[in-house]
């Protein structure tokens, strides 16, 4: 039996060109019975760790080379194999230096010299072109005398009608250099099916569609993965190629588990080994958080910790870690730690998180993963306005060798996999806009048939169908990659000999071509640097509060923790502004879930989320905490599900079912964790079911009970959250929510002042203040700063002492600079008393003037909107200084007689702006209004419709499934992925919100209205459930074109144009959530 | 044409021995000599003034669209890659013809089907076929170029064919198809004459 190596493989990370993924080929290759696989693709490595996690399922069978087809700016190709690591590392040197010197970005630009240079230690199989030419034959001879003995030539069959001359000539001129024959297919793709598709990648690549791309097609279907009967019968006469392809897999010993990690050294300082320096620390800083009574609990837990580190020799990881947290703790930069192993006791003393172990007992799980073999892996969440600072500082330590950015692979998604393949195909830009249309949101698998009709499309019409096959296809291919947002790989030698790095969007600064999963695969040491408003949000509230309240606080961990006022407001729904549970979904589980203590704000964060809800977790838990239904699960699995009531709710549960309850292994818990976060599900569902099915009952559980996990973990799919971020983000809930509680003023000023960040828009954070007591100052050129600050109030209120005054930054079209420069005149001139004295300012612009005067902040000095407007307007040019920016007037003639006695003007009575018009304008500079709610105008209108407010709905006294009408500004939008095409909405009126339910149904009947309507009137049944109240709609009424009338006034008959014209759209805006 | 040379002898002398009683070239590499089409007259501006009034008269004669021209297509299937256009004075760029790929110079307007057709499977060149009720029997043959089908034309795409270059006992040589591919497409191909040679 003939055996033979594929190791001519293009894959699709040979953007635009392979037509299969690497592990496609991988596990075909396997099914072929290939002795060896290589995947080597155009200048990169970014596919080849896909290929090898592909590869550890059948590393009994197959054998996987790794390497790359180098491709010099002339147009030479040969596939380089290293033999081993320092091979590999000379590779990817190599292709590292080509990507900086490329002109573009993701361009790899090298030359034959480099090869040249970089060819010791590697296997070189030279792919000839199309004509033998005497520069091919010379540069192979220059090869072959670089790398003696490791210098091949590439033969493929290319089905050409005078193949056997070809390759006859080929072998002559091997001979003739001494450069022996080796047989290659050349794949593109790993079956022949995938042919359209390759030819639809080569439409995108030269721009033209496939009519037009002519000879820039294959001629055939033949570049696919080839058994070796079928090789050896194309190479008849050429048995040797076909042998020395098993010579060159077996020569080539360099694995990818070679890579392991050799962590940076800075961290340590000299003198002591890394164990013992985070052994000193830790308990250094154990002293610090606990005084010098360590509680005996937290003794042990650190003792253990520590034990199982040294064991795993992860030492150097949490000291790096720690490196970077002390060194924004000195900078005063917000940060927590979140991830599996930052919920350890170590993690808590060397201040990588605020979860004390001391109180938070019920996180056991905390190293389970760590036992299991599993990387650690912490991500640090910074204010997100300074993490550039601790980036800088990463480059600085480590250098720019040793420091880069992982990558993201950016995919197809479906809108533009329909788009591309549209296109090509030569569908016009309407049918394609049509198809891609066609589901609001995302794709699930494909576009069903009633969609592509409804798009008014002919299902049927096979460019159609064709068109949505091959774009299902080209979904999940990768596209380009980019730099990862936050994940830094640091390693002691420099990383461009482990993985190729090219250059990133900021100058100086690198990424490699592997991604987070990548490295989580092979081992390397990454740290998530990532950014978090609510870290600056809470940041500013604490420079707020021991500035106006003289507080100390400087972490979070300094906050008072467990007050029970805090649990109450948040039993309450009252939750807007709050971390992670103000969205409606989470208002709606509060009152149901009515967290007490920590643990079930770590609950609350994670039962919210599509995998629990998919996975019907949600209704037994809550029935299970209000003892509803019994708590029981095997007790087997009390370590696991005990926590929860026996419902699991976090993924690593769903892990530790299968581990713990079935018997999977490690490795087997991973791919069913992947194989439920596909796309589409392959058919290797069915055999995981039956596995842990029939695991489980080998362990003694019921079948009924494995059943029903699995079912749960399905549900789950990739979106059930893990504890450990959810026990950091928990943190953040409670101390956002203890702010707001105790210091509504500053939660209003802070969060004011971190938008845009969170669910809603300032008008709503701003009348959420004002119905907690506090009291709101509208923008005033003589008193606001850029940023929203606190005055004392005028009625000061138990804890509430300060007034909000509202900053420049929430008026539309002002620029920071030229506020500051307002703000220095105000200074040196003592305040401001007139306009006049504005005009004069140096630097301050008539265009800052307008918009301050639209936006209503001359009241200090006595002017509304009108006047101030007015007055601005007749400011001298000549004494309005410009700023270089203004144009010069139209008349210069004319102007400098204006002003100068000869035309007076005689001041003028305004009409006064009605109310309406106020608010209006109020929201078209700010987005908000303090005098008036715009639905308060509308009362009598909305009375005659017979709506109800939306506080009067709440009422107890309205029966349950009541059929009432509700109306009221449109805030927000949703529509889940997991609830089955309903759409959520929130109206808000001039006495509160109201939360709609709009099904399907009622949904397509009023499409319109629901989707884009500003203002909005509903007809529905009323549901209540304890505190929740929603809205079954059943049918809608635009109303927004009577917001016109705020401007036009009340008398003008009502408008018949059309809804969606002009102003309205753009000042009543809402916030839509696919 | 080169002398022909002995690659590695350089500068030895070459001793016949006895004289040499058969000599046998082989030819490993062929330019296909390009045919020129010259003008009725010797100047290429008097050609073209010739050529377009014949042009013109036959076209007054026999109607506008009576004279045409043939175009190259970009297809790799040999029926489409050839397009006869009428004529203007634009000269058609034809592409060298060494980077095309060998193609015979008369086409049948439609395939016509070959008969009782004995092949090795799954993609041996024919040994005999049976065309227009007369059988051959094939001594050389050349092939097979595989060419598949365009697949975006049609609903269902044609299937793949497999051309051979095959030269019966007399001398006559065709270009014969399967199209077919045996077990990835279809059990039972069928063979056709597409082509001629000279």
């Amino acid at each position: 039996m003939t055996a033979y190596a594929e190791l001519a493989v293009t894959t699709n990370f040979s953007f635009l060109r392979g037509a299969s993924h690497p592990q496609e080929y991988v596990a075909r290759a396997a099914e072929l019975g290939l002795h060896a696989i290589g995947i080597a693709d155009h200048n990169t490595m970014a596919g080849v760790v896909r290929a090898y996690r592909e590869w550890k399922e059948h590393r009994e069978k197959l054998k996987l080379l790794v390497g790359t087809r180098l491709v010099t700016s002339d147009g030479f190709e040969t596939i380089a194999y290293p033999i081993d690591r320092a091979a590999y590392g000379r590779l990817c040197k190599l292709l590292s230096q080509g990507k900086l010197r490329a002109d573009k970005k993701g361009q790899c630009k090298i030359g034959f010299d480099d090869i040249l240079e970089a060819s010791i230690g590697q296997i070189l199989i030279s792919l000839p072109p199309a004509r033998l030419t005497q520069s091919f034959a010379d540069r192979l001879t220059r090869l072959a005398e670089a790398a003696p003995g490791r210098a091949y030539l590439g033969a493929i069959y290319g089905y050409r009608a005078d193949e056997p001359r070809r390759l006859g000539r080929l072998a002559e001129l091997g001979d003739l250099i001494d450069v022996p024959l080796v047989a290659v297919n050349d794949a593109l793709y790993h079956v022949p099916q995938r042919r359209p598709l390759q030819d639809i990648l080569t439409c995108i690549r030269e721009k033209c569609t496939i009519a037009e791309a002519g000879f820039h097609l294959e001629r055939h279907a033949e570049r696919h993965l080839k058994n070796a009967e079928e090789m050896a019968r194309l190479f008849a006469a050429y048995p040797d190629a076909i042998a020395r392809t098993v010579e060159i897999a077996e020569a080539c010993h360099f694995s990818l588990e070679e890579l392991s990690y050799v962590y940076p050294e800075e961290p340590v300082p000299p003198g002591r080994t890394p164990q013992q320096y985070l052994e000193e620390l830790t308990w250094d800083r154990a002293r610090w958080r606990y005084g010098e009574e360590i509680p005996a609990n937290v003794q042990t837990l650190l003792r253990d910790e520590l034990a199982l580190i040294a064991h795993k020799n992860y030492a150097q990881y949490f000291l790096t870690v720690y490196d970077v947290v002390r060194f924004a703790e000195k900078k005063g930069i917000l940060c927590q730690g979140r991830g599996s192993a930052a919920n350890s006791a170590v993690c808590y003393c060397l201040g990588i998180t605020a979860i004390d172990p001391n109180t938070s007992s019920t996180l056991s799980a905390r190293f389970l993963s760590m036992e299991r073999d599993e990387p650690p892996d912490i991500d640090v969440d910074f204010e997100h306005e300074r993490r550039e600072e601790v980036i800088q500082y990463l480059y600085e330590r480590y250098g720019r060798d040793r420091a880069a950015i992982c990558a993201t692979v950016i995919h197809y998604r479906p809108r533009m996999a329909i788009r591309e393949v549209g296109k090509a195909l030569g569908l016009t830009p309407d049918i394609t806009a049509a198809l891609s249309d066609t589901v609001w949101g995302s794709w699930g698998d494909g576009i069903p048939d009633d969609h592509i009709r409804q798009a008014g499309l002919d299902p049927a019409n096979p460019l159609i169908r064709q068109a949505v096959d091959l774009a299902s296809e080209l979904i999940g291919f990768p596209r380009h990659l980019s730099q990862h947002v936050g994940g830094f790989v640091l390693s002691q030698p420099p990383i461009e000999e482990t993985v190729p790095v090219g250059p990133a969007a900021m100058e100086g600064r690198t990424f490699i071509e592997w991604d987070k999963d990548d490295i989580d695969a092979i081992g390397l040491m990454k740290v998530d640097v990532l950014a978090l408003g609510m870290l600056s949000c809470i940041r500013r509230c604490f420079d707020l509060l021991n500035h106006h309240y003289q507080a100390h606080f400087r972490t979070i961990a300094d906050l008072p923790q467990d007050r029970p006022e805090v649990y109450e407001m948040l039993e309450r729904a009252d939750s807007i502004g709050v971390f992670q549970v103000e969205s409606r979904a989470q208002m709606s589980m509060l009152p149901r879930l009515k967290p007490k203590t920590f643990y079930d704000l770590v609950i609350e964060v994670a039962i919210v989320r599509p995998g629990p809800i998919q996975g019907d977790m949600v209704h037994p838990y809550l029935r299970r905490r209000d003892q509803i239904e019994k708590v029981e699960y095997p007790p087997r699995l009390e370590r696991v599900l005990g926590r929860t009531l026996g419902v699991p709710l976090f993924q690593e549960q769903a892990m530790q079912i299968a581990i713990v309850g079935a018997g999977f292994s490690d490795g087997e818990a991973d791919r069913l964790r992947r194989a439920m976060a596909t796309f589409r599900h392959t058919g290797t569902i069915h055999t995981f079911r039956e596995k842990f099915i029939a695991g489980m009952r080998a362990n003694g559980y019921e079948a009924d009970f494995a059943t029903r996990c699995f079912n749960q973990i399905e549900g789950f799919g990739e979106y059930g959250f893990p504890e450990s971020h959810a026990a950091s983000f928990a943190l953040l809930v409670y101390a956002s929510a203890w702010i707001k509680r105790f210091h509504p003023d500053v939660f209003c000023a802070a969060i004011l002042n971190s938008q845009p960040m969170g669910f809603y828009h300032p008008a709503q954070l701003v009348r959420d203040a004002r119905e907690h007591g506090v009291e709101v100052r509208a923008p005033d050129v003589n008193h606001s700063d850029w940023d929203c600050t606190l005055e004392p109030a005028s009625e000061p209120s138990g804890a509430v002492r300060f007034a909000v005054r509202l900053g420049f930054r929430l008026i539309n079209g002002l620029k920071k600079e030229e506020i500051a420069t307002l703000m220095a005149g105000r200074q040196r001139g003592n305040g401001f008393h007139s306009i006049e004295q504005l005009g004069s300012i140096e630097g301050l612009s008539r265009h800052t003037l307008e918009r301050l005067a639209e936006a209503d902040a001359f009241r200090s000095l006595g002017l509304d909107r009108r006047m101030a407007l007015w007055a601005v307007r007749g400011l001298d040019p000549r004494q309005l200084k410009r700023d270089g920016t203004e144009k010069e007037p139209g008349a210069p003639l004319l102007v400098s007689h204006l002003g100068d006695g000869i035309f007076p003007e005689e001041p003028v009575a305004l009409p006064e702006m009605p109310l309406p018009e106020h608010v209006a304008e109020d929201y078209m500079t700010m987005g908000l209004s303090l005098k008036e709610h715009p639905c308060t105008f509308f009362r009598p209108l909305l009375r005659r419709l017979g709506a109800l407010t939306c506080e009067e709905h709440r009422r107890e006294s309205i029966p349950q499934n009541a059929q009432i009408i509700v109306a009221g500004l449109v805030l927000t939008r949703q529509r889940p992925g997991t609830a089955k095409g309903v759409v959520f909405a929130t109206l808000e009126d001039e006495t509160g919100i109201a939360n709609l339910i709009i099904w399907r149904k009622v949904f397509e009947a009023n499409r319109r209205a629901a989707m884009s309507s500003r203002f909005l009137a509903v007809r529905g049944r009323l549901q209540r459930q304890g505190l929740v109240v929603h809205v079954v709609a059943e049918s809608l009424l635009d109303l927004t074109p009577e917001l016109r009338r705020l401007r036009d006034g009340f008398r003008t008959p009502p408008p018949t144009s059309d809804v969606h014209a002009g102003w309205d759209s753009r000042v009543f805006r809402s916030r839509d959530f696919h | 044409m080169q002398p022909p040379e002995r690659p590695g002898f350089p500068d030895q002398r070459f001793d016949p021995g006895f004289g040499f009683e058969a000599v046998r070239l082989g030819v490993t590499a062929a330019d296909p000599l390009v045919p020129r089409q010259t003008g009725f007259t010797l100047s290429a501006a008097a050609t073209r003034e010739q050529q377009a009034r014949l042009t013109d008269a036959l076209r007054q004669r026999l109607g506008s669209g009576s004279v045409r021209r043939l175009r190259p297509v970009e297809s790799h299937i040999p029926e489409q890659a050839v397009l006869s256009d009428t004529v203007d004075d634009a000269p058609s760029a034809w592409p060298p013809s060494r980077d095309l790929p060998l193609r015979p110079p008369l086409l049948l307007p439609k395939a016509e089907p070959a008969e009782d057709v004995v092949a090795v499977v799954p993609d041996g060149p024919p040994q005999r076929f049976r065309w227009r009720k007369s059988l051959h029997w094939v001594s050389h043959t050349q092939g097979p170029e595989r060419i598949a089908a365009e697949w975006w034309r049609e609903r269902q795409p044609k299937p793949t064919r497999d051309y051979y270059i095959v030269e019966d006992e007399a001398g006559r040589r065709f270009w014969l198809f399967r199209e077919g591919l045996y077990g990835r497409e279809a059990s039972h191909p069928r063979w056709a004459v597409h082509g001629f040679f000279p």
